[in-house]
């Protein structure tokens, strides 16, 4: 779809989502939030609308159905990455065009990049953050923000004391699938011009397997007392390697020195969320699975077929560690 | 170089009790430096070693129990300590903007070249504070700083985002810093031990609003209108269909009901390993 010029005239109140899928972001979210977008607005009767970076990526989101229930999608410059350069850049193209459209509010997802922009433009619209919502109701023509405070001991229920434009950030896992049809969405190009910012990035990186925490990783190896010895485990390490994949160990690994202490994983360790938990020789004891309790594909490699692992898998593989992890190491290196 | 830390006194959230009668949540009166606030004065006084003539002020607004942190935080190292006494005569919490305002306000006599702070409070964590004290002040800012060097008046610093990735910023001073509490290892403030002793005659400096050119404190921003215990957010989702108790206990644990188990010549197992996680990636 084209973009096309933007026109003032027919200003109507709005709810927006920021949208974005640079590196680091769960590429469900976008999808989620164009979702919650759409309830809020049907809540609030105003129209649900998206926000992104650039024109590319609105056309990219659109061609991928990611913005299912939103009725425009506002691009903030038209070239690719159009020189936005870091939050602060597009935390002041956002300022300039919440100004022009006058949008009732702006959900953000709290994740670290969004939370950021989020952060400088209610500081810069002397607005109020209402920060992290785990649920957003709308009454007397405002959201009330329902909050986690105090570790998740209690709720803080908190509703903005200035005019709109609102900004808002909602807990990532909080946001539900996108179940809307998919309807026509409007790209429309709002030419903003930034102003020079003095926050200087100078690059974005992510860190290499090896060094990557449990919680961030995407793919996770555990080992357990199926690790027969310290050349399997130096395997596993190499498929970890492959995978851009981080190792973790059950508490008998750690006991045994697989892994260190901090790389536990379980209810006295971790508790992790990845895409993908691999379990390598594994067992499942009910503390161990309570650690993963939120991993969303998980496969077991174990000789025992009946051990509790097997119940948590989707995928159980029913060998030794010894046959198969060399077998994959190959195929991989192999591919490369 | 004058260097600025922030801190919130943080409520200690495990002493948290419910009203008996309606169940209403009673925030803790006991407050404490929280684990990010610690790194972001260690933070500072690791600076003043390796920068000579350095100078630390350490600044709380609080209208109840903060002499003692500050206190703390003088044996720790810091130069001065400054309560910012703000009665503003209930429970709730301040507002963060407001907060921010007053902080700039006390920034502004003190002229620094740095201001560090945590980047987020572990009672509301919102992480806005950094943002909104630098926008008041005009300053740039980095917030989830895991580490940083400072040279010549530019401050090189990495910054801390989801799944292992990171950012680097170089910016020039005067700059607001907000850290992880992963920046640095606190040091432990021993009894009788140099820094301590030598914060034995200093007092707790006590500024009220209108030293700070303000009459009465900003507006709040946001309003509370209740706390409450937590409660699950409502699902929009179809209910699940039951099925036998062992699916739905597999549920509850997390797992699914259609599971796979594959059997077969290591080569093979190998491929559908891949394919697996090829897919899954996806």
């Amino acid at each position: 779809m084209l973009a096309r010029e933007h026109d003032v005239s027919a200003v109507e109140a709005e709810i927006w989502a920021f949208l974005h899928d640079e590196d680091g972001v769960a590429p469900e979210l976008p999808q989620r939030m164009a979702g919650e977008c759409h309830r809020l607005a049907r809540l609030a009767g105003s129209r649900a609308c998206g926000v992104v970076s650039c024109s590319e990526t609105a056309e990219r989101m659109l061609a991928q159905q990611e913005t299912k229930g939103l009725e425009a999608l506002y691009s903030l410059v038209e070239t690719p990455g159009g020189g936005i350069t870091n939050g602060a850049d597009l935390a002041v193209r956002l300022e300039e065009a919440i100004k022009e459209r006058q949008p009732l509010l702006v959900l953000f997802p709290a994740s670290s990049i969004a939370n950021d922009i989020a952060a400088r433009l209610a500081a810069r619209l002397d607005r109020p953050l209402l920060g992290t919502a785990v649920d957003i109701e709308w009454e007397h023509d405002a959201p009330v923000i329902r909050r986690e405070v105090y570790g998740n001991r209690a709720h803080q229920i908190v509703k903005p004391s200035t005019p709109p434009p609102w900004l808002a950030t909602v807990a990532v896992g909080v946001l539900e699938e996108n179940t809307v049809a998919a309807s026509d969405t409007e790209i429309t190009c709002l030419a903003t011009a930034a102003e020079p910012v003095q926050e200087m990035l100078e690059g974005r990186r992510r860190l290499p397997a090896s060094e990557l925490d449990l919680v961030d990783a995407d793919i996770v190896l555990s080992v357990g007392r199926g690790i027969s010895s310290n050349a399997v485990l130096e395997q596993v390490h190499r498929l970890a390697e492959l995978l851009d994949a981080a190792v973790g160990g059950s508490r008998e690994a750690v006991f045994s020195g697989l892994v260190p202490r901090e790389r536990q994983i379980g209810a006295s360790g971790k508790w992790i969320a990845p895409r993908i938990y691999v379990a390598l020789g594994i067992s499942g004891s009910t503390y161990h699975l309570m650690g993963i309790r939120d991993a969303k594909h998980v496969l077991s490699i174990n000789t025992d077929a009946t051990a509790p692992m097997v119940g948590r898998a989707k995928t159980n593989i029913v060998a030794s560690i010894d046959d198969i992890v060399p077998q994959v190491i190959a195929a991989l290196e192999k591919d490369k | 170089m004058k260097i600025v830390v922030c801190l919130k006194p943080a409520v200690v959230a495990s002493e948290f009790a419910c009203e008996a009668t309606t169940g209403a949540p009673i925030r803790p009166e006991r407050v404490q430096i929280s684990e990010v606030d610690e790194a972001a004065l260690q933070t500072a006084l690791d600076l003043k070693k390796s920068h000579n003539g350095s100078q630390i002020t350490v600044l709380c607004i609080a209208d109840r129990a903060a002499e003692s942190l500050l206190r703390h935080t003088l044996h720790a190292g810091a130069d001065h300590a400054i309560k910012l006494d703000v009665q503003h005569g209930d429970n709730i919490p301040f507002d963060t903007s407001a907060a921010a305002k007053i902080a700039a306000a006390a920034i502004r006599e003190i002229k620094p070249d740095l201001v560090i702070c945590g980047a987020r409070s572990p009672d509301h964590g919102s992480g806005f504070f950094p943002y909104a004290l630098a926008a008041a002040m005009d300053y740039p800012v980095v917030a989830g700083a895991v580490s940083l060097t400072l040279e010549q008046n530019r401050l090189t610093t990495v910054r801390k985002l989801a799944q292992g990735w990171r950012e680097n910023y170089r910016l020039d001073l005067p700059a607001v810093l907000a850290v992880e509490a992963d920046i640095v290892q606190p040091t432990h403030v021993a009894v009788m031990g140099r820094s301590y002793r030598e914060a034995v005659g200093r007092t707790v400096e006590t500024w009220p609003l209108d030293k700070l050119g303000m009459e009465t404190c900003p507006d709040s921003l946001e309003q509370e209108i209740e706390l409450s215990m937590p409660r699950p957010r409502r699902k929009t989702a179809a209910r699940s269909k039951g099925g036998s108790s062992r699916n739905r206990l597999k549920r509850m644990k997390g797992g699914s009901d259609k599971s796979e188990t594959l059997e077969g010549p290591p080569e093979q197992l190998a491929v559908e390993f891949l394919q697996r996680i090829r897919q899954w990636q996806q």
